[in-house]
């Protein structure tokens, strides 16, 4: 895709140009936020903010980094401000050290650890969970994560470090069970 | 490959059932940011939160109340308020000497209609909350649009104002329980709603930060 082109046209109201900017990147802003917000409904809404935005600051893209890393970026904003926004409405977010207690017996089956490494990454603080989701799950580069969150590329690499490590402490129980 | 390479590679592996997304709905959603946009990009007019009768009436006698205080005021004051409106003329002049400021007025424009529409939109959820009458397609899309409004507000230069950062971030709760409000009746939600409005204050915070006249002098010709 030639991406100045693709800019110009949408730029100028080219409807068939916005359908093609929206199809291009689509899927990886809604991966990312259902990832990151785990419901269907908020992934939906954050997905059509991210690309209302998109089209409405499109003008104020000076092209210093891709249209890629520009819109993950939006989207990652958005993102990080709804999940604020659930946490002030349910004040659901659990500390580290209570989810590490929860169904702490150890070598107990699969899905106790699916359970377990679920608790253990949203309890992870929000930007450390950003960037262990977008590396590990998502397969973003640390380029693309520094982009999107606006950090160098070494804090995106010092982050997913702190988040693997905070994981491997919650799971320590099913080690053995992990890595046999 | 040390032990905790191996651990993290087997979490990494787990890891992708994390929230497995679902295929995204693309021509819905599609639709809807079109749907959005249109609506952005609408003549003022249709965009407007439809008021009943009664708060046009309400909305009415609220301005002849202002217009009449201001009346009084430049006649009781005399030509000692002459020269204060002389002096906040001459403020305003240097305030808006360079365009940082006068951008900076705009945005502050911009959050003050935004303020006194959700204020509308509150004042009138609120009382018909309290009738059980809300019917929530008449707040659903109001609800909606001023949510989009408030986060780009709070990315705007308006939202380095802390006081005013607190409040778009406390109305954002609100309206996206208003939003998000299925009007089946429920009285619970409805007054959990109410509630959440009542305690953060919001319609006091929302009235002390609007001003009490129109718009600032300051922010006169920002536009």
């Amino acid at each position: 895709v030639d991406e100045p082109h693709l800019i110009a046209r949408v730029l100028a109201r080219d409807p068939a140009a916005e359908r093609e900017l929206y199809d291009a990147h689509v899927d990886r802003v809604y991966r990312l936020a259902y990832r990151m917000t785990g419901d269907e409904t908020l992934a939906e809404e954050c997905t059509q903010d991210t690309f209302v935005r998109v089209f409405v600051k499109l003008g104020e893209f000076r092209g210093q980094s891709s249209l890629g890393t520009w819109i993950h970026a939006v989207a990652t904003s958005v993102v990080l401000n709804c999940l604020r926004t659930v946490k002030r409405l349910h004040g659901r977010e659990m500390p580290m050290e209570q989810a590490a207690d929860l169904g702490n017996e150890p070598g107990e089956a699969e899905p106790d650890l699916k359970r377990r490494l679920r608790q253990a990454i949203e309890a992870l603080p929000v930007k450390l969970r950003m960037v262990f989701v977008m590396h590990d799950v998502e397969g973003f580069t640390h380029e693309e994560i520094g982009g999107a969150l606006g950090m160098p590329v070494g804090t995106s690499k010092v982050n997913l470090f702190r988040a693997r490590a905070r994981l491997r402490d919650a799971l320590a129980d099913f080690a053995g069970e992990l890595v046999g | 490959m040390t032990e905790d390479d191996r651990l993290d590679a087997a979490i990494r592996k787990l890891a992708e059932a994390y929230q497995r997304p679902p295929e995204p709905p693309r021509d819905a959603l599609w639709g809807r940011i079109q749907a959005q946009r249109a609506e952005w990009t609408a003549p003022r007019g249709r965009r407007e939160f439809q008021v009943r009768p009664w708060i046009r009436w309400a909305a009415g006698l609220a301005a002849a109340l202002v217009i009449g205080v201001a009346i009084g005021r430049f006649s009781v004051g005399g030509p000692g308020n002459v020269g204060t409106v002389a002096a906040t003329d001459a403020h305003a002049g240097a305030l808006l000497a360079t365009t940082d400021q006068s951008a900076q007025a705009a945005y502050r424009i911009a959050a003050t209609e935004y303020l006194n529409r959700v204020e509308t939109l509150l004042s009138v959820f609120t009382i018909e909350a309290g009738r059980g009458q809300v019917a929530n397609r008449e707040f659903e899309g109001p609800a909606r649009r001023l949510l989009l409004r408030n986060r780009l507000l709070q990315d705007s230069p308006a939202a380095d104002d802390a006081a005013l950062a607190a409040l778009l971030e406390d109305i954002e709760v609100v309206l996206v329980q208003i939003a998000a409000y299925a009007g089946d009746g429920d009285e619970e939600e409805l007054g959990f709603i109410a509630q959440g409005i009542q305690d953060r204050s919001v319609m006091l915070k929302l009235r002390a930060a609007l001003p009490s006249g129109t718009v600032p002098v300051a922010m006169q010709g920002a536009l």
